[in-house]
């Protein structure tokens, strides 16, 4: 597989999904209609209005904007994979255009790795990208408003350092999010791969029983909750997006790394995400097989 | 002439229903064949057999390889435009272009340009916005701008005009039948590929009830329009076929000299219709 025609996959996935825009554009456009709202409300009928703002050395105000915002696109991020992976190897068959896609010379490992690699890396750059567009917009009105209030907190809205090291932090969970959550989105993809479109199935139904019922037999036939503890597991790094927002680290000037950056790389030195990383690839493995035994009914 | 595609023995079962039953084939390089039979004689999921889209059982080997191991790379020389549409419908002509062009190293932007041009396709357009036949006419641009070595075409022609189906069947002709280039046409549309093609196959209830040049069939079967007073003799001679035209009777033959059916009637050109008529409604078993 070459590079040109791997890039042309990965473009058609974005084109299939409006380069996966739209939803984060809806939801900026909110988040900004609803800052400005309310900035608009506290100036008409707060007669003392007053804006507490972080210190700026420890806590800059920009950054945890940055960070607020970050967690919500983060968490809808890891939504909008898993309903990419549950059906877009169903799609294709709802739609009857995979007979087209085979028709093309192309393997149904290259199909499927595109829509891996889409899932894995593609989808998180954008979001970021989406992410950043809004913090930066959210933040000039903001400085605007408390500016045209009398305030002046353009050095802690802005501190450039702090902006660039939480955005490059925020990238770093954006991308390591998926990697780490691999072997539950690699299981989306299966389900995509495995319900039928004559049943009409959800695969994103399949993808949640399946699972669901896991949970609540192992304890009961077993007496054990590997499946469960193991769930517990994968999902630590949510509980860690929440703590950083609440509870900021220190921020240093410059282009030093917050502290959480260490939290993130260290997911890297964690056996859980080798081994997830290694069941994913079954899932994708056995995924790649079913679209290659998908036949179209009669 | 080398052959490009040979199946031994293909079955294909759905469940407990089979739907090809020993089909055996070879065709060859260079030819125009025409795959006939009634609707749901087993013609699209042959294709499918030969194209590695289905799994089967039995030999099939397609431009040497396995199909179903080698589906990708034997669509690097094979263009298949099914029956049914199957673009996907999100996209829009020019990104559609653009995509072929990347992803396929046969295909020729200009040259579906220069189709598109002949019709009323824009490019902006996207392919939900399309009525059935500009997309049966966008798909079939997208099979002629691909230089490939094996074209199989599964109803090209469903959902066209008439004008169009004269114009697509005159770039067939002229564009794409270079004698070196293998097509391989379904259609139970008998008349519109009567005079194309090189090679007939007639399927019935997925077996094979014909499979023999154009030529050959056109020797062995004869159509006698009978002299007045002589429709019995004829009749007594095992006709395959028999129908009244204008009070007179016409009988189709199988395997007679035209000599000895001269004697009791008019040799007539014998049309492929009647012969794919004859061809299906004998018992395949």
């Amino acid at each position: 597989m070459n590079v040109t025609r791997f890039a042309a996959l990965v473009r058609r996935e974005l084109w299939e999904r409006h380069w996966f825009i739209r939803p984060w554009l809806i939801l900026s456009c909110l988040l900004v209609f609803f800052g400005l709202v309310g900035l608009t409300l506290v100036a008409l009928f707060s007669t003392t209005f007053e804006i507490r703002v972080q210190d700026s050395v420890t806590h800059p105000s920009g950054a945890i904007l940055f960070l607020g915002l970050g967690t919500i696109f983060g968490l809808i991020l890891l939504l909008r994979i898993a309903s990419y992976f549950a059906h877009t190897l169903h799609d294709e068959r709802m739609d009857r255009s995979y007979v087209f896609w085979k028709s093309i010379p192309v393997s149904d490992t290259a199909t499927v790795g595109s829509k891996v690699f889409t899932g894995l890396f593609v989808i998180p750059v954008v979001t970021w990208v989406c992410l950043i567009a809004t913090s930066l917009i959210l933040l000039f009105f903001l400085s605007l408003a408390t500016s045209l209030l009398g305030h002046n907190f353009w050095g802690s809205f802005w501190a450039p350092g702090s902006l660039i090291s939480t955005s490059l932090y925020l990238a770093a969970v954006f991308l390591t999010l998926p990697l780490w959550f691999f072997p539950l989105l690699a299981w989306f993809l299966l389900c995509s791969a495995w319900s039928s479109p004559r049943i009409r199935k959800s695969p994103l139904f399949m993808a949640l029983v399946i699972p669901a019922a896991l949970l609540l037999l192992e304890p009961l036939l077993l007496g054990t909750d590997l499946f469960a503890s193991w769930l517990a597991k994968l999902f630590t790094p949510i509980k860690l997006i929440l703590m950083h927002t609440y509870n900021p680290p220190h921020w240093s000037y410059g282009l030093t790394m917050p502290v959480s950056w260490l939290d993130w790389a260290r997911l890297f030195t964690q056996p859980e995400l080798w081994w997830g990383g290694l069941i994913g690839l079954i899932f994708t493995a056995l995924a790649v097989y079913l679209r290659h035994r998908t036949e179209s009914h009669r | 002439m080398p052959v490009l595609v040979e199946t031994d023995a293909l079955t294909k079962r759905y469940k407990n229903q089979v739907v090809l039953e020993n089909v055996s084939i070879a065709i060859e390089e260079g030819s125009i064949v025409g795959l006939l039979g009634p609707n749901g004689a087993g013609k699209s999921t042959l294709i499918q057999c030969i194209l590695g889209l289905l799994a089967y059982e039995g030999q099939c080997r397609t431009l040497g390889r396995d199909p179903r191991r080698s589906r990708h790379l034997l669509m690097e020389n094979t263009t298949y435009v099914p029956d049914q549409l199957c673009l996907p419908l999100w996209l829009s002509v020019e990104q559609l272009l653009q995509f072929m062009c990347s992803i396929h190293p046969r295909f020729s932007e200009s040259e579906a340009r220069r189709f598109l041009n002949q019709t009323e396709i824009k490019g902006s357009s996207k392919l939900y916005k399309l009525s059935k036949g500009m997309l049966v006419q966008l798909h079939l641009a997208l099979a002629l701008a691909t230089d490939s070595q094996l074209l199989i075409l599964d109803e090209p022609t469903l959902g066209l005009d008439v004008t169009r189906r004269k114009e697509f069947w005159k770039q067939i002709i002229n564009d794409y039948s270079d004698g070196k280039r293998t097509l391989i046409i379904a259609t139970h549309l008998i008349q519109e590929v009567e005079h194309l093609v090189s090679h007939l196959i007639l399927i019935n209830h997925g077996r094979i009830t014909l499979n023999q040049s154009m030529d050959s069939v056109l020797e062995h079967y004869q159509s006698v329009l009978a002299f007045p007073g002589r429709a019995q003799d004829l009749r007594a001679m095992n006709p395959v076929k028999e129908q009244e035209v204008f009070g007179r009777t016409v009988f189709l033959f199988e395997g007679r000299s035209p000599r000895e059916l001269a004697q009791y009637g008019e040799i007539h050109q014998t049309h492929l219709t009647d012969i794919f008529e004859a061809a299906t409604q004998r018992d395949p078993s």
